[in-house]
């Protein structure tokens, strides 16, 4: 759909001005029920983009909503915090930059929980309200990028969003609410822009209705960045097209066979691999298993408590009205007043992770772990190129749901999207089907770079899904 | 597994320089202590010889050129603040 | 039993600050926040980006002290809060630094004493604070400027081998002059220490922050003689912080606002890993500058200058010795030369207040003083009296001050011979001084003479003249 858009704006036979201003109003209609946006572009914004922006761009004349993390130039970007509340980043992030330059239209900044801390999308920040499942609204869209996934999955009209992952938060509400999301190698996107959750972590990815159409912002989005020193500087393969791929031996781990998951979400997915005729061979990832949900957690702890030092009401976002009192009881009281409580629970097991004799029991250990799940995923990928299994173990629960489990019970659901992110392997999520009209979304991982054929099987997936 | 106690809490908090409400310190001490259980899991796999990876991918050796670019005015700045006095930003004393 | 340790910091002449493209070209009294840009603000979504100019000159300054390099070099995230630090972790290197170990030679009562450092490391610079209403201990409230947040630095630390508070200054001074023959260093930089001190075994104080070579030693001074009074009551001395206050010379106790801060070091995930390999050291070792243990040996071996003097030219400021052999291409009495550099011009920039390199003496007006004074044409007061005025610190021709000033030497026998019977004539007394063998009385004379005639009199001819004169 958006490559005919685009093609019709490029040759002038659709002016964007009609689409931009449907998909706004569109917008602000469903965001009183869905919450879906944290802040929309101003109007003056808006009208300036649509005066220059390039028609003969790859993106030319397309409404994209972004994760309200990433920095958009002189719109509020709080990454869903409270005590980021009024922050006009004075530039853009690459991304932005980039979208822009192939002509790309910032319509809004999309809800998340709080600077990404979160599974389901309900760990907003204080004063924000969580997004809502288009299939249900008593239900969650996954998290943290939820209002990306849930607007993707609203839009009837053409439409993109640049969301960000971290353990899973592509994947995981992409899969909630029906939609494809790509998360490519960790380095192939410029994070020069993100407002951090963990920096060693963190991929800036895609959301669309078509793996297609996700892989078209990818490939945008990708490229070596010199204000990113942790980009990759190396030639990487084409996104535009998914080629479909054959003669496949993908892996699919056993876990999916374990108790927390939900016996028909296990179901879809394999009959989505029979359906599109791809072999596939049940493989033991013991060490992921086992380790993989709590080493992701240790590392993102421990980094994001060090990103959360610099909130500290000097100079941008929440800040004292006068300075009166001293500096450590002005910005203690910030703090206390600006974090969330998932904010502060992560801010205190991170500093305690890299305290002094904690340090090497926690931090320097995640690390080594770290080493040890990513030659576990290679040797597989190795034999099987990639791997396929359901990307979340339950289907999207209810608010009330939630609000029962405790802070462990959620981690522990990450356990098919953590490892994966943890190991910085491209992965997408496609629907594969519906259950209870709900959907169910396949993920599928690749090896470092391989980007292109995760597409590819990703494609193969969702066409059968079409059938 | 042993709790840990609302004291190690109180000792984490005030490095992190956050302030926790009594009710805060209970309900964040149960907390801490479920996932420092699930954290202990990693104690059983033996790392002995093995590598760190701070990335998950090799990223090595890249450098910036020393070459000025324009920097923010002033006013960009101190754009995203109200505490700010003579071009300075503002802030408590610190004694 | 005194042990000293110093953990120096010196910012590197780069044109971009250490992590991001700011121009490192401002005025430290100048306008406020004109070099900013997202990454040294900590503005959330900024990243940081390595200057390869800080790693050449790091590994230069490295290298020069003798520190074995690192063969795979990280930056750590060192996490504190304080408002100068815009992200509250200062980039800095803490499991991997570029080197460790080194050492850095001063002479002790004439003798060789090596300092040996633990490592040389880099990191950025915060911001700079203004106390409104007070100072450091006490004030209304805080301005920031951050101009000089993100800065590249780079710490020097030493073991305790220093012994007292003149070695640490020694210690600077042959430090700046390093730093000085690598092309590191501008004038304008000040560096900054934190002091460590113990005496007799006891516990360490750590005096943080003093600026400049003589401010150390005078921290120093008054912390030991403090130390040392606790030690004769009996007070134990706790580890602990101290301030030290140039104006009133006095180090004050730190209200420490974290303790024992725990730091949480963890590797900085926004940079990548730096891989040092044999052959770029090698490449860089080659690459280095004469250093000035170099220099001085060769002013001493080559142009047989005295040791003294050799490391008065080449230790107090590199552009002095830079002039002196810039001179000695015109003027080849290198001895001569050296001494009147290392003394007389020297005495004439401090009166000045200038370094060489702020005045506009030739090295051939320089060459030429000289040699008119050599030849007789003006005589050694004359010499000293051009290196002081202004006109030849402008630039202007020691021949062109001469003659505008009258201040050729004035050897006519007439003249002198009129101003000796003259001041005779008024002193008899001395004259009879004289005739009995007094030194003393000819000297008197002498003065009264060159008050007579001024600072151009031949001095030895005057001299003559009295002591025949008054002897007929």
């Amino acid at each position: 759909m958006i490559h005919r858009y685009v093609t019709d704006v490029q040759k002038g036979k659709v002016d964007a001005k009609d689409i931009v201003a449907q998909a706004v109003e569109h917008a602000k209609k469903l965001n009183e029920k869905y919450h879906f946006m944290n802040t929309f572009v101003s109007e003056t914004d808006l009208k300036k983009q649509l005066k220059t922006f390039n028609k003969k761009g790859k993106l030319a004349g397309v409404p994209i909503s972004v994760k309200d993390c990433i920095c958009v130039e002189g719109t509020e970007s709080t990454a869903g915090s409270k005590i980021l509340k009024g922050y006009k980043p004075v530039f853009d992030a690459t991304v932005i930059e980039r979208v822009k330059a192939e002509g790309a239209i910032i319509i809004g900044k999309t809800a998340q929980d709080e600077f990404g801390y979160g599974t389901f999308g309900t760990n907003t920040g204080i004063g924000y309200t969580p997004a809502r499942n288009p299939h249900d609204a008593r239900r969650v869209c996954g998290g943290s990028s939820s209002g990306s996934a849930a607007f993707t999955a609203l839009a009837d009209f053409p439409h993109l969003s640049i969301a960000e992952s971290t353990g899973g938060s592509i994947a995981a509400p992409a899969s909630y609410c029906g939609v494809a999301g790509l998360t490519p190698t960790y380095g192939r996107v410029s994070r020069y822009g993100l407002i951090d959750y963990a920096n060693s972590l963190d991929k800036i990815g895609s959301m669309a209705q078509r793996v297609r159409d996700a892989g078209l912002l990818l490939e945008v989005m990708s490229g070596v960045d010199s204000k990113d020193p942790t980009t990759l500087n190396q030639k990487m393969s084409s996104l535009l097209t998914p080629k479909t791929v054959k003669g496949l031996d993908i892996a699919v781990p056993k876990i999916i066979h374990a108790e927390g998951v939900d016996k028909r979400i296990t179901d879809t997915v394999l009959s989505a691999l029979n359906d599109a005729r791809i072999n596939y061979t049940e493989v033991s990832m013991p060490l992921n298993d086992t380790y993989g949900v709590w080493d992701y957690y240790m590392i993102a702890m421990s980094e994001t408590s060090t990103n959360l030092a610099k909130y500290a009401g000097m100079r941008y976002g929440l800040h004292p009205k006068s300075v009166e009192k001293d500096y450590t009881t002005l910005f203690s009281e910030v703090r206390e007043q600006g974090f969330g409580d998932e904010a502060k629970r992560r801010l205190l097991l991170g500093t305690f992770a890299r305290m002094s004799g904690y340090r090497g029991k926690y931090y320097i250990k995640a690390m080594k772990v770290r080493t040890k799940i990513i030659a576990e995923y290679k040797k597989i990928l190795k034999k099987h190129s990639f791997i396929v299994s359901p990307a979340m173990p339950i289907l999207p629960p209810t608010f009330e749901d939630v609000s029962k489990l405790t802070p462990v019970q959620v981690y522990a659901l990450d356990f098919f999207v953590s490892g994966p992110n943890l190991t910085g392997m491209p992965h997408a999520s496609v629907k594969v089907g519906a259950l209870e009209g709900l959907p169910v979304g396949a993920l599928v991982v690749g090896d470092h770079l391989q980007e292109q054929g995760v597409l590819g099987v990703a494609h193969t997936l969702e066409r059968g899904a079409q059938k | 597994m042993s709790r840990v106690t609302k004291e190690t809490v109180k000792k984490v908090a005030s490095i992190a320089r956050i302030k926790l409400s009594d009710e805060e310190l209970v309900r964040f001490s149960n907390d801490f202590s479920d996932v420092l259980d699930a954290f202990s899991k990693l104690d059983e796999l033996d790392v002995e010889g093995t590598v760190a990876s701070f990335h998950p991918v090799r990223i090595a050796n890249v450098f910036r050129e020393d070459t000025p670019k324009k920097s923010l005015t002033p006013a960009q700045a101190l754009s995203n603040t109200t505490q700010k006095e003579d071009s300075m930003f503002k802030t408590g004393s610190i004694a | 039993m005194i042990l000293i340790g110093l953990e120096v910091h010196v910012q590197l002449n780069t044109k971009t600050k250490l992590f991001c493209a700011c121009s490192t070209n401002f005025k430290d009294e100048g306008k406020p926040n004109t070099n900013t840009c997202p990454t040294c603000l900590g503005m959330p979504g900024a990243k940081p980006s390595f200057n390869r100019g800080v790693f050449e000159k790091a590994l230069a300054v490295s290298l020069a002290l003798n520190g074995t390099i690192s063969s795979e070099m990280f930056f750590s995230r060192k996490t504190y809060f304080y408002p100068d630090m815009p992200k509250n972790f200062q980039t800095t290197q803490y499991e991997l630094p570029i080197s460790q170990g080194g050492y850095l030679i001063i002479k002790v009562d004439g003798k060789d004493k090596k300092i040996r450092l633990r490592r040389v490391h880099i990191e950025e610079d915060p911001g700079k604070l203004v106390h409104v209403g007070g100072d450091i201990t006490h004030s209304k409230y805080t301005l920031v400027d951050y101009n000089r947040s993100g800065l590249p630095l780079v710490e020097i630390v030493t073991e305790p081998d220093l012994s007292t508070p003149a070695q640490a200054r020694e210690f600077m001074q042959k430090l700046r002059s390093i730093l000085q023959h690598l092309g590191v260093y501008e004038d304008s930089f000040v560096m900054k220490a934190d002091a460590n001190v113990s005496i007799h075994g006891g516990n360490r104080v750590e005096i943080k922050n003093i600026t400049g070579a003589k401010n150390i030693e005078k921290a120093l001074l008054f912390e030991i003689s403090r130390q040392k009074m606790l030690y004769e009551r009996k007070t134990p001395i706790e580890q602990h912080t101290r301030h030290f206050n140039a104006a009133s010379g006095i180090t004050k106790s730190l209200r420490t606002k974290e303790e024992e801060a725990d730091y949480g070091y963890i590797f900085e995930p926004d940079l990548p890993l730096y891989d040092i390999n044999k052959k770029a050291v090698a490449d860089a070792k080659r690459a280095l500058p004469e250093l000035p243990d170099v220099r001085i040996s060769r002013f001493v071996k080559d142009l047989a200058l005295n040791r003294d003097v050799a490391d008065a030219l080449v230790l107090v400021d590199k552009a002095l010795a830079d002039f002196f052999e810039a001179t000695f291409k015109h003027y080849k009495n290198a001895q001569n030369l050296a001494n009147w550099t290392a003394t007389f011009l020297l005495k004439s920039l401090h009166y000045q207040k200038k370094t060489i390199a702020q005045v506009r003496i030739t090295p051939q007006n320089f060459a030429k003083l000289l040699s008119m004074l050599e030849t007789g044409e003006i005589t050694n007061k004359v010499a000293k009296e051009v290196l002081k005025t202004d006109e030849f610190l402008h630039g202007e021709s020691p021949k062109t001050i001469v003659e505008t000033k009258g201040w050729k030497t004035l050897s006519d026998e007439k003249a002198l011979t009129r101003a000796v019977d003259k001041a005779m004539k008024a002193h008899q007394k001395a004259v009879a001084d004289i005739k009995a063998g007094q030194d003393k009385a000819v000297n008197f004379l002498l003065g009264q003479v060159l008050r007579e005639l001024g600072v151009s009199a031949d001095l030895d001819k005057v001299r003559q003249l009295i002591l025949e004169r008054a002897r007929k």
